[in-house]
């Protein structure tokens, strides 16, 4: 079969050219929930909205001064994590995107490069800012208010982006500077000198958008309240697009990213074969249960623990954080930090159900009901951890949500369906809707202070 | 000769992985028109050498120079000089074999699209998406777009492995031609046959030394094999260095 008809001409910009006909091919080529999936997120928002918005709109009937701390609180935090997962979302796209392999392989044009992936980049991350701004929708009541939270936001929104470009592309320079070799030894650990560069950009990047949201979220402070010093709103804005200009000559980098991340790969090559020959994490639960559901347990384990570490340790560091806020006398902190570690947890099923090769399948057909209960066990084994950290306190809700996640793992992990391929948008909105469920229907769960 | 300079050169080359020496100390002069198969078992050091050569991986010492540019001092430079097929082929999956040749046209500032598909043996699937493609047409695919500008330098890792026999021998014959006109072609193998058929030179890699440096055409009928046979089963010694 042909392919359909490309528009336009690759000797413009090559990359935008052959992005894009990648993009929309993919996306045709797609099943319904995949094409579905990138609104998941706007759709929780929306969803949402009645949920939270009611609490919300009690506080803004409150007097200025309790009303405009609440709201910077939630504004300030809400641009710091868009902020945050924009300069992590840059590095990812910027230095490890998928083309590298064709990119490695041909000269770079750096200036078509550059424009071409801004563009990807403004425009795959505006659902982003649309997320953000729906769940801002509520203050509408309060115009002030609304307009200061999308200048917070949209400025948050530029400078993730613009200030992640830049320090993501400067990584690569850096890296390769003799005068920062002292420096970069200094902060490496146990990683390759070439690594820590890249290593520690995203959080320099996220130090400097974290620094100009502050100065954003004090300016709006003293716009809603009639102070002087509104002027710091727009502090991101302008140094999103300075960073953005600023990073455009520094494209050229991107030449040396093979090389680079070819050293980096290289590095780590003599620690890659002892990984496979050691025991894994909860390996024992697979020894102690019955040979079947043993060695499906087995596969999951070893596949899980060294593919998808990021993901377990992750939910059990926001288990510890959920142990905390119980004991530190904050139920409703410590439930949603439970609720989104057990999301992560179920969620690791749903990405081995992706992974199984279907071959195996083919080869070894194995029970359903025999893989989905190992599975579950495995995930209950991960989870452990958050579980036990929520039984401080607020057990019923942790519960609740451990449940939860299992039965969307198990959903994802028995069928394989409705999460195949991208699945990410669309477990980022089960989570989202879930804290917001925990948010507006928690029981006696007093929201915000 | 590229600008008075050899298209391939190395001096001194060695690279190791932590305490793992994978290539030890080597010089190397390719010139023009020279088509060289370099053959070795898995683990000898091949992968290692094309990678450096490609700008992949930087040489723990010594100099590297293809087409007559330092690929240390400037990789870009020398990527323009040099088409690539990896062990993996990169392709985008979603674009024809006919727009794959196009983008890489547009960034090499020309090319020769029909040149290329004939010499893949692509001209009736060029409209077809990649990823439809099998395996076989994938790395004919990633074959002409390495060589659809015509590039002084061709580096091939195992690019005529997995092809059926027509167009392996098709694919074969199009490159000594390039060689014939003025081509430096590398190409790692594990197809002797191939090697004795086209290659003008052979190098042997045995535990990232290069055990044998001959021409087939010298070393006369069957001579790879058995020259394989004596350098890399019979318990041939590496050489010293």
């Amino acid at each position: 079969m042909s392919a359909p008809q490309a528009r336009g001409d690759a000797s413009a910009n090559p990359y935008a050219w052959a992005w894009g006909l990648e993009r929309s091919r993919r996306h045709a080529a797609g099943s319904w929930a995949e094409k579905l999936a990138p609104w998941g997120p706007l759709a929780a928002a929306l969803l949402s909205l009645p949920l939270w918005g009611a609490s919300l709109h009690d506080y803004l009937g409150r007097a200025d001064g309790p009303r405009n701390a609440l709201f910077l609180a939630m504004v300030s935090r809400m641009a710091l994590v868009l902020a945050g997962a924009l300069c992590l979302s840059t590095y990812s796209a910027l230095i490890r995107g998928p083309e590298r392999g064709v990119l490695s392989l041909h000269p770079l044009r750096p200036n078509a490069w550059w424009s071409a992936k801004m563009l990807d980049l403004f425009m795959g991350r505006l659902s982003w800012l649309g997320v953000t701004l729906v769940l801002m929708a509520p203050l509408h009541v309060a115009p002030v208010l609304a307009g200061a939270a999308a200048g917070v936001l949209s400025g948050a929104w530029l400078v993730g982006i613009g200030v992640g470009a830049a320090v993501n592309l400067a990584a690569p320079l850096a890296a390769r500077t003799p005068a920062l070799q002292g420096t970069l030894d200094a902060i490496r650990g146990m990683n390759p000198r070439e690594h820590a560069a890249l290593l520690y950009a995203p959080g320099f990047a996220l130090g400097l958008a974290g620094l100009a949201v502050i100065l954003s979220v004090q300016g709006a402070g003293a716009w809603i309240s009639g102070r002087e010093g509104a002027w710091l709103l727009v502090v991101p804005h302008v140094v999103g697009v300075a960073a953005l200009v600023g990073s455009r000559p520094l494209a050229s980098a991107v030449d040396r990213l093979p090389t680079l991340l070819g050293e980096i790969e290289a590095a780590w090559a003599p620690y890659a074969d002892p990984e496979e020959s050691r025991r894994v994490y909860l390996e024992w639960m697979a020894e102690r249960a019955p040979a079947v559901l043993g060695r499906e347990m087995l596969k999951d384990l070893r596949h899980g623990w060294r593919r998808l570490r990021t993901g377990i340790s992750g939910a059990w560091l926001l288990g510890v954080l959920t142990a905390w806020a119980f004991a530190a006398g904050e139920p409703t902190i410590g439930a949603q930090l439970g609720a989104v570690a057990l999301a992560i947890t179920g969620g690791l099923a749903v990405l081995l159900a992706v992974r199984d090769p279907v071959w195996l399948d083919e080869a070894v057909p194995v029970a359903r009901r025999v893989r989905t209960l190992a599975r579950a066990v495995v995930v209950l084994g991960w989870g452990g951890p958050v579980v036990a950290a929520g039984l401080f306190d607020g057990a019923g809700t942790c519960l609740i949500f451990a449940f939860l996640a299992l039965g969307l793992g198990g959903v994802g992990a028995s069928t394989g369906l409705w999460l195949r391929g991208r699945a990410w948008p669309v477990y980022t909105a089960v989570a989202l809707l879930a804290v917001a469920v925990v948010v507006g229907l928690g029981p006696g769960v007093e929201v915000v202070r | 000769m590229i600008g008075g300079a050899p298209g391939i050169s190395l001096r001194g080359v060695s690279r190791s992985y932590g305490r793992t020496v994978a290539l030890h100390p080597l010089d190397l002069e390719v010139g023009p028109g020279e088509l060289v198969g370099l053959i070795g078992p898995n683990g000898a050091g091949k992968t290692t050498l094309l990678r450096i050569l490609t700008a992949q991986l930087l040489p723990s010492a010594g100099s590297v120079r293809v087409g007559g540019v330092d690929v240390v001092a400037d990789p870009g430079a020398a990527r323009a000089r040099i088409g690539i097929v990896p062990e993996e082929p990169s392709l985008y999956d979603y674009l024809s074999a006919r727009e794959m040749l196009q983008y890489v046209i547009a960034l090499r500032g020309g090319g020769d699209l029909e040149a290329a598909l004939d010499l893949a043996g692509l001209g009736a699937d060029a409209d077809r998406l990649i990823h439809e493609y099998s395996q076989g047409m994938r790395r004919r695919a990633a074959l002409a777009a390495a060589v659809v500008s015509d590039p002084p330098v061709l580096i091939l890792d195992e690019a005529l492995n997995g092809l059926d026999p027509e167009n392996a021998m098709r694919v074969e014959v199009k490159l000594a031609a390039r060689a014939a006109a003025g081509t430096t072609i590398l190409f790692s193998t594990h197809l002797l046959d191939s090697v004795e058929r086209v290659a003008t030179r052979v190098l042997m890699v045995r535990g990232g030394r290069v055990v044998a440096d001959a021409r087939p055409k010298e070393l006369g009928p069957d001579g790879v094999r058995m020259l394989f046979r004596d350098r890399m089963i019979d318990g041939g010694e590496a050489p010293a260095g």
